[in-house]
């Protein structure tokens, strides 16, 4: 009786129910109350993006650090299903979604059936995944097709048959018009297999005889037809260079925010204080280490040796080319990393023997679900913008004789998205779309901007995202000259300032 | 890189013709390098003393570390040597104390090795220390043919004990076997050929421990003898730095009487004679096979007396002999004499880092002067590609409870380092080889004082800076020492016969209550958890004093 019992339990574990109730996780998570959150700047400018002419959408993503594919797609998804919130994001949640069984095959081709589950937990649950899926961007469509490009690369590798060329082909043309960071994952393939192909001793199994020199002409032609298929886009991008950009300007990043992006991919996006006092957890790192020594077998294998560089490279390669060319590093861009990494993760667990497995590994997967619930829940989260609330009122309490500021001008977009007020709306500077970019910021356009927009007004909202660019300035240069009749604020950056206009 | 599942064995183990790619020893001597330019950045410099406390311990790391990756750089393949020409050879058996049947099984074995010309001698020390069993042992060596040799004193202990044999015999060749090192029949076939190199005075062989599984302090220490006679010893060989372990070698006995015999005057003379025979030239071989096998310290003080001794014939070396300053031996031979005998400084090394983060968070003052991120980007190269050397070199047999033994034995080091210092005379102590379990809880006494210090030191740091990122981080550090050094508290006492003993009296009338419950009612399951807390107490042995004797445990059905 008890046997039985156990017997069950076993194939509860290792069969099917199993993966199938990490993939209800994984969808709960991914699309359950898909629009708790407002929409966040980022959001709301590829809806405005996607809401244009696919010939608009092109010229704009020349001028832009992002491709077109996204936003092409997301403009034929707003015609057939409109542009709500849960709309909108169901086209992340998508790929966010088939991401978990792409993670799972991917990781079963690395470390075998049985981990594989183990990986496919982190994935379903992973933070940041999570954020990324419950957002219209173009980051779960990268991961998605990031992970399949592993995926047929390996299969290349191991099993080397035409089909997995073809498709090896047709997802590395959608990950290099998804995103120029795609670019890295090849690079890291075609370094893993330059090291497989000088080095005879990397080996996938003992019955391993493809010959490599054949594999390489076949990746070749890959290579050369992904290339082709993107070489009319860098055409149109070095016909158009000069005319402008609307590239964001970036900080040089330091080494904190190369820890930074790493516990980010493991916890998501957690309020300031929690990051750092988890980060200073740092020295049980060490500790891990020395408890992975317990094996007394080879942990390696050309899969975990891929699975390595595939999860550190890129964000080292874009750290230093940050630091010696030019800042180009954000841990969004970086994404690619995060499917090698959870391979890596779940091989490193499962890798240690005994009780502790059990142990670091439930602590890990609490600590997943903790996250998660912060991450939702947390009105600190660092990257949560509640546009919708701020705007919302706006709405309620704003009427003709009041004027509304936002700073910096572009945050007009989610802005746009929600407003339905009577109030006049401007931007600091004042920023008309229709002629052009966004005028510079300095001192004394403000003050003369500011004057303008006082006159004939009651009071002055001034909705300020305060982690962009100039908005401590603004703010600096109302508190000093204006009376402040309130102060709201809608999440850790959005902040509402309300000013007397009238008798000043 | 393939992917290899397959078990190795012992033997395997040691006699593997493994080496780590160089290019990953590069990658580690540079990162190491890398991580010691950040602590000589004068601007990381926060409250001077701890810091400088900080920069010795790890120059002392990056040392060690750099050490390593030397010794393993090419890793000498063993090489069979065939005999040329058939030498006598005497065959030394030091007894002192050791049961008789474990004195046999090495007799008997040693009186079986296929070689033409050898005569097996018991040098019994059991007479001069009155030990129980002498004569049975002498008896017992007549009666398999080899011949008893007893001193009326124990002059010298086992340096003594040899000198004395080597005065009544006459071989060219010595073969020097602690009394429970059993040798393979090809011993001499293995070893003797490499003596047709006139300048060869030293043929060593690993030790390995047959009773590795027997207990996690026996597993830990065979995987310390693991990495010692594997790649370092491999290393050694290649370096002409090999040297004597006492046992399981072979020893040319003109080059012995030259150096004056071996040193009475060190605890570990083995280790002084082989400096002796460097000094004046000699080729030293190893021998990657194991041709004997012994038995592990079966008990945590076992195992401290035999890492004293080793701690404090090595710290002499460095604190004696000045080995770096000796212009009679090679770069090599230097640098080999200094890494392994610098090993056992670790003791200081160990407290003084495990101590600072228990001191900041006392006092407040910072050691260092800069943010977590940056000092991650230097060390963690480091200490990764460390571990990940130390897999290559070892084939992934390196384990935790190795280094977890290791640190555990800083305290040993220390007052082996201590002594030498004060120059106290420490007596030799042999390893017992008896099986005994029991209550060695003492030696683990320093390591429940670190815990109690840095348990009131994160409460102390709680209350007073709240639950912030230094606390959380020293805290951290704190945490990882502990589990370094709980390596010393599981061997010191039977913990899970303790566990069992408790369970079984708060579950005794419960247990009872059930089994009545079942005679009356039938076949009557108990509840899982009710069986789980109902278990007997299994066979682990431990001590109680009851009226004088101890008392076992049955063993659960």
């Amino acid at each position: 009786m008890r046997e039985t019992k156990l017997i069950n339990l076993n194939r509860f574990f290792d069969g099917k129910v199993l993966w199938l109730s990490i993939m209800a996780i994984a969808l709960f998570v991914r699309f359950f109350y898909l629009d708790a959150l407002s929409l966040r700047l980022d959001e709301a400018q590829s809806v405005w993006q996607a809401s244009h002419s696919l010939e608009f959408i092109k010229t704009y993503m020349l001028k832009n650090v992002h491709l077109p594919l996204h936003n092409s797609l997301l403009h034929m998804w707003l015609r057939i299903f409109g542009s709500s919130e849960i709309s909108v994001r169901v086209m992340s949640a998508i790929p966010g979604l088939l991401t978990v069984p792409a993670l799972y095959l991917l990781s079963k081709e690395i470390i075998g059936r049985k981990r594989s589950l183990l990986t496919m937990l982190f994935g379903a649950l992973s933070p940041i995944w999570v954020w990324y899926s419950r957002e219209i961007r173009m980051y779960t469509l990268l991961i998605f097709i990031t992970t399949l490009s592993y995926l047929f690369f390996i299969k290349i590798l191991k099993y080397n048959r035409p089909r997995y060329y073809v498709w090896y082909t047709a997802v590395n043309i959608i990950g290099i018009y998804t995103h120029y960071f795609f670019s890295l994952v090849l690079l890291v393939q075609a370094l893993f297999f330059l090291i497989s192909f000088l080095d005879r001793k990397i080996k996938w199994s003992s019955d391993d005889v493809y010959d490599k020199r054949k594999q390489l002409l076949g990746l070749s032609l890959c290579a050369i037809t992904v290339m082709g298929t993107f070489a009319p886009w860098l055409y149109m991008l070095y016909s158009s260079y000069g005319s402008g950009t609307l590239a964001p300007v970036l900080a040089r990043p330091t080494t904190f925010n190369v820890i930074l992006s790493y516990f980010e991919f493991t916890s998501g996006f957690l309020p300031d204080v929690l990051t750092s006092l988890a980060i200073s957890f740092w020295p049980v790192i060490i500790l891990f280490g020395f408890v992975f020594l317990t094996k007394r077998q080879n942990p390696f294998s050309p899969g975990i040796l891929l699975a390595l560089m595939g999860a550190t490279l890129p964000v080292f390669i874009i750290y230093f080319a940050s630091v010696l060319i030019k800042p180009m590093y954000l841990t969004r861009y970086l994404i690619t990393v995060t499917p090698m990494y959870y391979i890596l993760l779940a091989w490193y667990f499962t890798e240690i023997q005994g009780k502790l497995r059990v142990i670091l590994t439930t602590i890990f997967i609490s600590t997943l679900l903790l996250s998660l619930y912060l991450q939702a829940t947390h009105p600190d989260n660092p990257v949560r913008e509640n546009y919708r609330e701020a705007v919302a009122y706006l709405n309620e309490n704003t009427n003709s004789r009041d004027i509304i500021i936002l700073a910096p001008p572009y945050t007009i977009y989610p802005f746009q998205y929600y407003y339905e007020g009577t109030a006049k709306v401007s931007t600091m500077p004042i920023w008309d779309k229709k002629k052009g970019g966004i005028p510079e910021f300095n001192e004394d356009r403000m003050a003369n901007d500011v004057k303008s927009l006082q006159a004939t007004h009651k009071r002055m909202f001034l909705l300020l995202t305060t982690n962009l660019e100039n908005s401590d300035k603004v703010k600096a240069y109302f508190d000093e000259h204006y009376t402040k009749l309130d102060k709201i604020k809608f999440s850790k950056d959005v902040w509402l300032e309300v000013y007397q206009a009238e008798y000043q | 890189m393939n992917s290899d599942k397959q078990v190795k064995t012992p033997h395997e183990i040691i006699s593997a013709n493994i080496q780590a790619p160089k290019v990953f020893l590069i990658l580690n001597i540079a990162a190491t390098i890398f991580y010691l330019f950040w602590w000589f950045d004068l601007r990381n410099v926060g409250n001077p003393l701890l810091y400088l406390a900080l920069f010795i311990g790890e120059v002392y790391h990056v040392w060690q570390a750099i050490g390593f990756a030397i010794t393993v750089w090419n890793q000498k393949k063993t090489r069979h040597v065939p005999i040329r020409r058939i030498y006598p050879v005497d065959i030394f058996i030091t007894v002192c104390g050791e049961p008789v049947e474990i004195v046999e099984k090495t007799v008997r074995a040693a009186m079986d090795i296929e070689y033409p010309d050898f005569k097996v001698y018991v040098l019994n020390d059991g007479k001069g220390r009155n030990l129980p069993g002498w004569r049975e042992i002498n008896s017992m060596a007549e009666k398999y043919g080899a011949i008893p040799i007893t001193r009326e004193n124990n002059k010298g202990n086992k340096a003594g004990n040899i000198n004395n044999a080597l005065a009544l015999t006459y071989a060219p060749f010595v073969v020097v076997f602690d009394a429970d090192h059993i040798p393979s029949p090809d011993f001499l076939e293995k070893t003797m050929g490499h003596f047709s190199d006139h300048e060869v005075v030293l043929v060593q062989t690993p030790q390995y421990y047959k009773n590795r599984n027997d207990n996690f302090l026996t597993t830990a220490a065979w995987e310390q003898q693991e990495l010692f006679f594997g790649p370092i010893c491999r290393g050694k060989g290649r370096m002409n730095a090999t040297f004597w372990c006492g046992t399981n070698a072979v020893v040319r006995r003109k080059a012995l009487e030259e150096i004056g015999g071996v040193p009475e005057d060190n605890i570990a003379e083995d280790f002084l004679a082989s400096f002796r025979f460097h000094e004046k030239g000699y080729k030293t071989v190893y021998v990657a096979e194991v041709l004997a096998e012994g038995l592990a310290p079966h008990n945590l003080e076992n195992y401290v007396k035999q890492q004293f001794r080793w701690a404090r014939g090595s710290s002499e070396i460095i604190l004696r002999h000045f080995p770096l300053f000796n212009r009679k031996l090679t770069v090599w031979q230097k640098i080999q004499y200094m890494y392994s005998s610098s090993y056992y400084m670790n003791g200081f090394i160990a407290l003084m880092d495990a101590l600072v983060p228990i001191i900041v968070l006392f006092t407040g003052v910072i050691p260092v002067h800069d943010t977590t991120s940056s000092f991650m980007l230097y060390f963690f190269p480091f200490i990764f590609s460390t571990i990940y050397i130390l897999m290559l070199s070892t084939e992934n047999t390196i384990t935790f409870r190795a280094i977890q033994l290791s640190m555990s034995s800083s305290f040993v080091f220390m007052q082996a380092v201590m002594d030498t210092i004060r120059g106290t005379k420490s007596s030799f102590k042999v390893t017992s080889k008896a099986y005994e379990a029991g209550n060695f809880l003492k030696y683990a006494l320093p390591h429940f004082a670190y815990m109690a210090a840095g348990i009131t030191a994160i409460i102390y740091g709680l209350a007073k800076y709240g639950f912030v990122p230094s606390l959380i981080t020293n805290a951290s550090w704190i945490l990882f020492n502990m589990a370094m050094f709980s390596g010393f508290i599981r061997v010191a006492y039977p913990w899970m016969a303790l566990y069992n003993r408790i369970m079984y009296v708060v579950t005794f009338i419960p247990n009872k209550i059930v089994r009545f419950a079942g005679s009356v009612f039938g076949d009557i399951k108990p509840r899982i958890a009710f069986e789980l807390l109902s278990r007997e107490p299994v066979e682990v042995e431990l001590p109680r004093k009851t009226k004088g004797k101890k008392e076992y445990f049955q063993k659960s059905q």
